[in-house]
């Protein structure tokens, strides 16, 4: 009779590892618990019998055992059933290896399961999950041999253990540790930082292990810990000959994988490598999309749900998450999880093209302000969709139905079967709408509870965000375009219909984008547009809510063309005090801090209007406010750090060939020999947008010195126009603001300070 | 658009302004065109152009009535003073 042991707490950490799985449990208490789980991985091949034993010769090759058997598995687009081939790797380690050894023997397309982890694939077999909380036995050896699950991934009310969290990082802050050559480390834990200084890095390398020990932190939270710090510690490290104490197991290695740059959204995104820790979770502020948009709580709500770790999926994008779910969706229910995205686009005649390859709508708003005008929006538009109507890529033009759902299209919609995306989505809608819902309940009392289901309710909103894009994405694992469309399809009946119900009702249409929307009526209160929610609601199936009345609102011109208005720019005092800004100059990521703050503050004095006559008679104390501003600009003593620019880079430095200012900047620092990868953000100040004054247009942050100055000329008209997004309307153009401000371009030549000479070619054009 | 640069190229100044007023009002009426998605995308735009004309007319309309009927009450007044 063998000893065991239970453990009341949470899963923690799990790693593939020599014993099959490595797992971490923690319990109440904090105290830490290494166990393992043999466990033996498998994937599938779709091969004739006869081809069998091509897989058998190669697989005899490696030194561990790999099985082979027979079994039968569906198909998820047809639903057929398959006799496929089965894997079995009695290796946790060597599972990629052995994949990659049948690769190049056969076409991409027989490979089924065969490139998730080993880790991922355990909780998908098992059920368990990151965090679960259950009794768990062990036997006298740390084998985990049964657990009693008190936990659910859909539970709303669940708790976290208690971690300890260390922070390291390089100081000083001002200068991103991209940038830099020389390393001082901070290390803060218990609400107390430790600085490590030394000229001698073994010196640095031992001490940090003392704070290790001492702390034995579950959380080592960092900046651009990914990218630079760890795996530079790593290597002094190894020069020094120190073992670094970062894993608490210390029979483990790092998980490291390589930095990508990839387009996402017709944009170029950057993503340093991930560096992982067993037994402690490294997360990367700054290498984390759920991180930043919704901190620890947000990255636990997610992992549960999804089953990613939680290393893993605080660095992964929103769209691995969701995959996540359908996998393990999939691998319950018998499916087969295609390797590769293989479905092509079916054939669709000229037409059909036409009337698919379109969006949500979208009707111009009427430009300049507004009063008194209710914003609606469907809540969660897409994602009901795809629930509602069961929108799936294996659901849409299945081969057993026969019902043109789909409107405009007349696409079919299978009506036997639950698809994959709705299946998973569900979960991810009913959760998101519970937690508003709690929230809701508690009042905006903002205590703690309060922001925890914000938090929680905030990440499930980001995965919401994005499982539209990924049902066309041509590269994820269950999409097709015909799905997408079909999407769309939808979204345009929807606002159609809550457009002509409005205007029904004698609501004007003053502005649409895809699934929300601005109205307009005389006198009308918030239970007209309550009752109309109500309405809409009935006859189109899905919850519109009101977002709020508008004391005013502003939708600007276009920057191209005063003339015309433009979507998705709009910025609005509600009548409850809270502002809502979208796409203007102190919203966008690439406005300089002293024009964010020169608008943000002009803006707060419109706050006090509560219609537009109000407004216009503020206008003057928000031209003397801008007005300070831009005098200071104009003197040259502006804090050079607010006017610092961030961008993107779109390409490498050197591919540029035309010669902008972030171009400059990038092959500055890269010439300096810091290399930043398309997606990468670049830090400038300008200094001489003209280029014939100084050397460089725009110099880089870690390479500018406050005796550089910088470009008045620009800078002012940057800050004229962000006045003049607001005050267009009025009349006030930037030619007419230059008069107010008395910095008209004849008199440009006058200058003082450092900041060079503007020549102004801004305006030249 | 581009493809009218010929076209445009060969009128006055004065004209011109009008062609670009026209090509402004059919990018003023995005959602019809694109809910329609004609396969001649033209025809939309000319719709549009259309539509703007039309609504420009009865705006007129309505503000010379406006007018005519303040002047008609204007020279109702002057008649009584008389």
């Amino acid at each position: 009779m063998t000893k065991t042991r239970t453990i009341t707490g949470w899963l923690f950490d799990l790693y593939p590892s020599r014993e099959g799985i490595t797992l971490w449990l923690v319990d109440r208490d904090g105290a830490k618990y290494r166990c393992h789980d043999g466990f033996d991985p498998w994937f599938y091949m779709h091969i004739p019998e006869a081809d069998e034993e091509r897989v058998g010769a190669i697989v005899r090759l490696f030194p561990f055992r790999v099985s082979l058997d027979r079994t039968v598995r569906r198909e998820i687009y047809t639903n057929d059933e398959w006799n496929v081939l089965r894997v079995t790797v009695h290796d946790t380690l060597h599972l990629k290896d052995v994949v990659r050894r049948l690769e190049p023997h056969f076409p991409h397309f027989v490979f089924f399961d065969s490139d998730i982890s080993p880790q991922q694939l355990y909780l998908y077999r098992t059920g368990l999950f990151p965090l679960a909380f259950a009794e768990y036995t062990l036997d006298e050896e740390g084998r985990l041999i049964s657990w009693n699950l008190d936990d659910d991934p859909g539970a709303l009310e669940y708790q976290l253990p208690p971690l300890v969290t260390m922070t390291l990082k390089n100081v000083p802050d001002f200068v991103s540790p991209k940038y830099r050559k020389t390393h001082q480390l901070e290390v803060g834990y218990d609400g107390r930082t430790y600085a490590l200084e030394n000229e001698d890095p073994a010196e640095v390398i031992a001490s940090l292990n003392r704070h290790l020990t001492r702390c034995d932190p579950d959380i080592i939270m960092t900046e651009f810990g990914d990218a630079v710090l760890l795996p530079m510690l790593t290597r002094i490290a190894a020069q020094e000959e120190i073992p670094l104490a970062l894993n608490r197991d210390p029979s483990a290695g790092y998980f490291t994988t390589g930095e990508t740059s990839y387009f996402a959204y017709g944009k170029i995104v950057h993503k340093d490598g991930a560096f992982e820790l067993a037994g402690r979770w490294h997360l990367d502020t700054e290498n984390s999309f759920m991180m930043g948009e919704a901190s620890l709580d947000g990255v636990a709500e997610i992992a549960r749900l999804t089953q990613l770790p939680v290393q893993h999926q605080s660095r992964s994008t929103i769209g691995s998450a969701l995959s996540s779910m359908q996998l393990s969706w999939a691998s319950r229910h018998g499916y087969l999880i295609p390797a590769k995205k293989r479905e092509p686009e079916e054939f669709k005649s000229a037409s059909t093209l036409l009337l698919a390859d379109r969006g949500g709508l979208i009707f111009q708003p009427v430009m300049g302000f507004h009063e008194q005008i209710a914003e609606m929006d469907f809540v969660s538009m897409y994602p009901t969709i795809m629930v509602r109507h069961n929108i799936s890529p294996e659901t849409v033009n299945c081969r057993c139905c026969r019902n043109r759902a789909v409107p405009e299209l007349g696409y079919t919609i299978c009506e036997r079967r639950e698809g994959i995306v709705p299946a998973t989505l569900r979960t991810v809608v009913s959760k998101r709408a519970s937690y508003k819902k709690m929230k809701k309940a508690l009042k905006r009392t903002g205590d703690e509870q309060w922001k925890l289901y914000d938090r929680r309710q905030n990440a499930l909103k980001w995965m919401l965000v994005t499982c539209f894009g990924y049902l066309g994405y041509k590269n994820a694992r269950f999409g097709r375009i015909e799905a997408h469309e079909s999407v769309n399809a939808f979204s345009r009946e929807a606002i159609l219909r809550a457009k002509e119900i409005a205007e029904e009702r004698g609501y004007r249409f003053i502005h649409a984008i895809v699934d929300c929307m601005w109205l307009w009526k005389e006198g009308a209160t918030e239970s007209d547009y309550e009752s109309l929610a109500v309405e809409v609601r009935e006859s189109v199936g899905m919850d519109i809510s009101l977002e709020g009345i508008y004391n005013w609102i502003l939708f600007p011109s276009s920057k191209m063309d005063p003339r015309i208005p433009t979507a998705n720019r709009y910025v609005g005092w509600y009548a409850n005090n809270e502002i809502k800004i979208r796409g203007i100059e102190v919203r966008r990521r690439d406005t300089p801090v002293f024009i964010k703050r020169l608008q943000g503050e002009m803006l707060q004095i419109f706050g006090a209007a509560a219609t537009v006559a109000e407004l216009e008679e503020l206008i003057p104390a928000a031209l003397a406010k801008a007005g300070e501003a831009i005098s200071l600009l104009r003197s040259g003593t502006a804090n050079p750090l607010e006017l610092v620019i961030r961008r993107h880079l779109t390409r490498e430095p050197e591919e540029y060939t035309t010669n902008t200012a972030s171009a400059g900047a990038a092959k500055a620092l890269d010439e300096a020999g810091v290399h930043l990868a398309p997606g990468e953000m670049v830090e400038y100040i300008i200094v001489d947008l003209s280029g014939k004054k100084k050397p460089a247009k725009a110099l880089p942050v870690p390479l500018y010195e406050s005796a550089e100055g910088y470009d008045i000329e620009t800078y002012t008209d940057m800050a004229l126009k962000a006045v003049e997004t607001l005050l267009l309307p009025f009349g006030y153009d930037v030619g007419k603001l230059r008069e107010v401000f008395g910095c008209s371009l004849q008199k440009k030549k006058r200058q003082a300070a450092s900041g060079s000479e503007g020549q102004g070619s801004l305006f030249d054009s | 658009m581009e493809s009218w640069g010929k076209f445009r190229r060969g009128l006055r100044r004065e004209d011109q302004e009008a062609l670009d007023e026209l090509f402004r009002a059919a990018r003023l009426q995005l959602a019809g065109s694109a809910y329609a998605a004609r396969p001649i995308p033209f025809e939309s735009i000319a719709m549009c152009m259309l539509l703007a004309q039309h609504r420009m007319i009865a705006d007129l309309e309505h503000r010379v009535k406006r007018l005519e009927a303040a002047h008609d009450e204007d020279t109702d007044n002057h008649r009584v003073a008389v």
